[in-house]
């Protein structure tokens, strides 16, 4: 099963899914965490929930998967035509 | 309340745009692939856009901050949820189902379970139950929009909406579909982003905001075990939060009116890149909807043209309004949708309560945007499963297969009148529905799409086994929570195996998307696997 799925696929989501859980685990096991826990007097939840969360942790990994993507199919036509030369 | 001029001059300019596409599209009638797929030549930032405003729905849009509303913090963990889930369609679905080049959404599963004819059927069923449940959802949240907002009468509001969908839809396929879905799935975001911004600003920013919650609402920023005390009972154990970041979250790799949207991309990269424009776009909307769904019920007890006004009672007494429940029953009253809960219209009070007609204006743009895009969406999965894949491919019409573009122009009137006439009395349940669509339609459609692509031994008993047991036993499940528990929210099983008065939140995509995995692997490795040649064209081949 998934034989085949790039090695960056699994990595990726690993370190995805690690930031989720660390968190959910902080707010879940820490009192008051999501109001509490300020800098400059904005609950710091604004920061990494509104913003990293929802918004660029997965633009960074849609892009992360677009980027090694793209030097997959650049390496895999480059050994294409390294075949179609030597035939 | 009056409307402001400018509110209607906005919304006239919005559809002035929706019409004007369809219009300038209407050559793709020419040609059936500019029809069907849009000739596959759209590039990463409008398809990224269109997904976005395809896969967000009105009950993202309304029911989201709405659930923040009722929920409090720990629910912003079921929108991290749904914008979480995106990535993964990238790698999964996207670049194979696009290096495969489909037409429509059965396609896949006919080929790759060399089925062509009983497939379609089969899997027609629980696609066109999605279609239903959403197109419907759709247009109420148009009616609602047009009506909260506008002033609109109830019914002109979503014979107007059915009516932009179907003309666009009509005219241009998914041509005219993907161009007015980008412009909607731009507006959208903007609209939300900018709402987002004013409703922070009116607090004098995100320090104040907080605060204001706080004082006024000292549980919201409760997390589940962290304390004794919760924001919600739904939210009283982790398994609230954690089933929440589920419950949406592999929709948009599986879900059939995002999935079409990679079969348009003009390559196996600019189907990959378009997830990341979708994440931009969905993450900006999704940000404003969280300010606004945090300071909904804060802002609207301090700002809303409502508060201090006399309203009428059940009884008939007279009283004053002087909370936010009072304010959104009276709106509800004044424009309730029958099975539509109080609660959703608290997104709009809270832009309301800023008393700014741009905003406004922006917000019923912005909010037709999503609703008619979902609409679309939907209409072109069902106008090509039933002109196409069922009339011709199927049941072989000689008429349907002669004249595609005709054939989908029918289904789509077809599609719409029927949904327009299920909006105009919109029972709770067939709201609620749109929940269930979403459930049966992952948990049957979606193990033989991703195993079929990544796991050769995955088998058409398998399929056929897991459409049949999974569609009602999540029918069964859900209603049962639903009508028994008291909420679809609830575990079905949670008297059965706690005791009487249990109640364990675990809304059910995750339980039954796993489960239904699992049996999908069971019942392929028990039955015959699919010829070598279909694994290699079709599994091995598109990785």
């Amino acid at each position: 099963m998934f034989k085949g799925m790039k090695p960056y696929f699994w990595w990726g989501l690993a370190v995805y899914y690690a930031w989720f859980a660390i968190i959910m685990l902080w707010e879940m096991t820490t009192p008051g965490v999501p109001f509490e826990v300020q800098v400059g007097g904005v609950p710091l939840s604004f920061f990494y929930n509104a913003v990293i969360s929802t918004w660029l942790w997965p633009v960074a990994l849609a892009y992360f998967f677009w980027y090694m993507g793209e030097i997959d199919d650049k390496k895999r036509a480059a050994s294409q035509e390294v075949n179609k030369g030597g035939r | 309340m009056a409307v402001s001029p400018i509110v209607i001059f906005i919304t006239l300019l919005y559809f002035a745009v929706i019409f004007g596409i369809g219009v300038a599209t209407r050559k793709a009638s020419a040609n059936p692939m500019d029809y069907y797929v849009a000739g596959r030549k759209v590039g990463p930032v409008v398809n990224g856009a269109a997904l976005a405003a395809t896969f967000l729905s009105p009950a993202s849009f309304l029911g989201l901050p709405a659930f923040i509303f009722l929920l409090g913090y720990p629910f912003w963990w079921g929108m991290i949820g749904v914008i979480g889930g995106m990535p993964l369609a990238s790698m999964l679905t996207a670049a194979p189902l696009r290096k495969y080049a489909p037409i429509s959404f059965t396609d896949y599963y006919c080929d790759r379970y060399e089925d062509q004819k009983w497939m379609r059927v089969l899997l027609g069923i629980p696609i066109l139950f999605g279609t239903w449940t959403y197109v419907v959802l759709s247009l109420v949240g148009t009616g609602l929009f047009m009506m909260t907002i506008l002033r609109v009468d109830y019914t002109v509001a979503v014979v107007i909406g059915a009516v932009a969908v179907l003309f666009y839809v009509y005219m241009g396929g998914m041509v005219a579909t993907t161009w007015s879905t980008a412009f909607q799935g731009v507006l959208m975001a903007i609209a939300a982003f900018v709402s987002g911004l004013a409703v922070l600003s009116a607090y004098g920013g995100p320090a104040n905001m907080a605060a204001a919650v706080q004082t006024a609402t000292p549980n919201f920023w409760m997390m589940p075990h962290a304390q004794e005390a919760f924001s919600h009972p739904i939210m009283k154990s982790w398994t609230g939060v954690v089933s929440f970041f589920f419950v949406w979250h592999f929709g948009f790799a599986t879900m059939p009116y995002s999935v079409v949207r990679f079969f348009t991309a003009m390559d196996i990269g600019s189907a990959r890149k378009s997830i990341v424009w979708c994440g931009i776009f969905g993450g900006a909307m999704y940000w404003g909807l969280m300010m606004i769904g945090t300071a909904a019920r804060n802002l609207i007890e301090k700002l809303h043209p409502l508060m201090g006004q006399t309203m009428v009672n059940p009884d008939g007494s007279t009283g004053v309004i002087s909370n936010v429940m009072h304010v959104l029953s009276k709106i509800r009253a004044d424009f309730g949708i029958g099975g539509v809960a109080v609660t959703d219209y608290s997104m709009v009070a809270a832009i309301e309560a800023l008393q700014n007609p741009w905003l406004l204006g922006l917000l019923a743009a912005g909010g037709l945007s999503i609703a008619m895009s979902t609409a679309a969406g939907w209409v072109v999965v069902g106008n090509v499963l039933l002109g196409r894949d069922w009339l011709g491919k199927t049941f072989g019409n000689k008429w349907a297969i002669d004249n595609p573009v005709k054939a989908l122009r029918i289904m789509a009137v077809a599609i719409l009148a029927i949904c327009t006439i299920s909006s105009l009395e919109p029972a709770a349940l067939v709201l609620d529905l749109s929940g269930f669509g979403f459930l049966v339609s992952i948990s049957t459609l979606g193990p033989p799409l991703i195993l079929g692509l990544w796991w050769p031994r995955a088998t058409r008993a398998a399929v056929y086994a897991t459409v049949i047991v999974f569609a009602p036993l999540t029918a069964y499940a859900w209603l049962y929570a639903r009508n028994v528990l008291g909420s679809p929210h609830w575990f079905f099983l949670s008297e059965v195996l706690l005791g009487e008065g249990a109640r364990v939140s675990t809304p059910h995509q995750i339980y039954w998307i796993p489960m239904a995995v699992i049996f999908f692997i069971i019942v392929s490795l028990l039955t015959k696997p699919a010829s070598p040649k279909a694994v290699k064209a079709y599994c091995e081949d598109l990785h």
